[in-house]
């Protein structure tokens, strides 16, 4: 009888291996801040400039344009718009992050269950950094925000949870199926028009609202609009719905991860 | 006991995609989403057992494709084993196959850092060593350049640095003593020479067959991913050299 390899999976649900390698995390983090906007002559503040582009656009497309006549249409764009660059550029780098961080996992033992991690947290510092942009806005639109603001933490550590996890299982399969890390983009524009970030539920077409309205994204897009845009606290009992969604999808994708990873030195 | 390494049965098997390595959603679409389904199996090790007590140096040797690649892989963690069991007591650090482990576009202080905190080492204990590493290598002068600009040598006696300051309890090198020039390989016998006599174990691939008589105490012989023979040194290397039909050389004092 072979002696089968023992699983240890358990002993990682209690001690995850992100908690573990903590500095091995915080360093990739500032890595990757200073390393994306290296050789470029504004550098950090890129930070601020490209929501205030993306912002501009679809102010541009939105309220110009199409009419969608929003009442200080440039603070609910950005209630959405800084979360959304969270998410999909988190995502999209990483789906590519486990193919590339090959060079460490080839030649050391690495803690694979790291790396999708590193891009939702550097992300995360990019919105921190332009929050205050918003703020701005809001006060030129004489929104305060108040007391709701409370619910902030809440709702950016649920889509947090939801976004490693979802960026564990797409970063696990595109090391087999690299397709994944072309069409990932597609994928992620689409989420964003079939969502209402950039236009109000309302717009939809009645028979789909019911649809779109409990789609986790719509969920937390909504929470960040009622915070920063209403000035009112979102709706807590959805809000804890998609919280459990997330810890769901991030079980799956840490599961996930942990299945594969033996193949991941073979594969890269 | 801190150092020793026990492998019981060890197996490792690879999956071979017929055709393009590479496999492609078109590939999984037109055969079934099934992964693994078709791929054969490569097996690299097949039940590979042995036992090697810690304050040892022991040499590993056999052909190209023989398997001592995926068998310090396995050791370092890199690889999980198929079937069997790998125990090793303590911390294992490991100077494989050259050039890998470090992002070239990092300084070389930037790569020790991340390497130190792959090993599980807290960010103070890693400033701690910082140092050692540092002098160790000789690399003062470039330690802040990105190790895409290293010569070879440096590379290598970067990655050696590394690899023996942190106080592993098991050393695995992977044919590397051949690189870095006399001076530095110098340094570098000093120091597993410390090594061995602190009680760790070191387990070292080369095809310098005199190097592994003299280094060596014991030594393992795998063939096409079996283990042919695990003995003494010279016994190992005298009975690979039959089968190679090359005379058995001479030890170098």
């Amino acid at each position: 009888m072979i002696p089968r390899p023992v699983n240890t999976f358990g002993a990682r649900l209690v001690r995850p291996t992100v908690v573990k390698y903590r500095w091995l995390v915080l360093e990739m983090v500032s890595r990757d801040l200073k390393s994306r906007y290296r050789r470029s002559a504004l550098g950090l503040c890129w930070t601020l400039l490209n929501p205030i582009l993306y912002m501009s656009v679809y102010s541009l497309v939105f309220s110009f344009y199409l009419r969608a006549g929003i009442e200080a249409y440039v603070v609910f764009v950005m209630s959405g718009l800084l979360p959304w660059l969270w998410f999909s550029g988190a995502i999209s780098d990483g789906t590519a992050s486990i193919v590339s961080g090959a060079s460490f996992l080839r030649g050391t033992k690495f803690p694979a269950a790291v790396l999708p991690v590193v891009p939702v947290l550097s992300h995360l510092m990019n919105m921190l950094f332009s929050l205050p942009i918003l703020f701005i806005l809001m006060a030129i639109h004489h929104r305060s925000g108040g007391p709701c603001l409370l619910a902030l933490p809440l709702v950016m550590l649920s889509q947090g949870l939801l976004m490693a996890g979802i960026s564990s299982i797409a970063g696990t399969y595109n090391v087999f199926y690299r397709d994944l890390q072309q069409l990932i983009g597609h994928l992620l524009t689409l989420l964003m028009f079939l969502h209402p970030i950039m236009y109000p539920l309302a717009t939809i077409p009645k028979s789909m609202q019911t649809y779109v309205e409990w789609s986790p994204l719509t969920i937390l897009f909504r929470s960040y609009q009622q915070i920063f845009y209403e000035g009112v606290f979102p709706d807590f009992r959805k809000l804890s719905l998609v919280c459990l969604f997330s810890v769901g999808v991030l079980l799956l994708g840490g599961l996930l991860l942990r299945r594969q990873e033996e193949y991941f030195a073979d594969s890269l | 006991m801190t150092g020793s390494i026990v492998l019981n049965r060890v197996g490792k098997c690879f999956r071979r995609y017929p055709g393009t390595p590479v496999t492609t959603l078109k590939e999984a679409v037109l055969h079934g989403w099934r992964r693994g389904g078709r791929a054969d199996q490569v097996e690299a090790l097949k039940d590979v057992s042995f036992e090697i007590p810690s304050g040892t140096v022991t040499g590993l040797i056999g052909r190209n494709g023989s398997g001592k690649s995926t068998l310090l892989r396995l050791l370092a963690g890199i690889y999980r084993a198929t079937t069997g069991t790998v125990e090793i007591q303590g911390r294992v650090s490991s100077l494989l196959s050259l050039g890998l482990g470090f992002h070239p576009d990092l300084t070389g202080r930037e790569n020790v850092r991340m390497e130190g905190l792959a090993l599980g080492l807290t960010r103070r204990a890693v400033l701690e060593q910082m140092d050692e590493i540092i002098r160790f290598a000789e690399l003062e002068d470039v330690i802040d350049e990105p190790v895409r600009t290293y010569s070879t040598g440096m590379y290598m006696r970067l990655a050696f640095s590394i690899a023996t300051t942190v106080d592993p309890d098991v050393l695995l090198l992977d044919e590397v003593m051949a690189v870095g020039d006399a001076s530095f390989a110098e340094k570098c016998r000093a120091r597993m020479e410390r090594f061995k006599n602190r009680g760790k174990s070191i387990l070292l691939a080369s095809h310098d067959l005199a190097m592994i008589e003299t280094w060596c105490q014991g030594a393992l012989w795998l063939d096409r991913g079996e283990l042919k023979y695990h003995g003494p040194a010279g016994e190992t290397v005298r009975r690979y050299s039959e089968s190679l039909q090359v005379p058995s050389p001479t030890p170098v004092t």
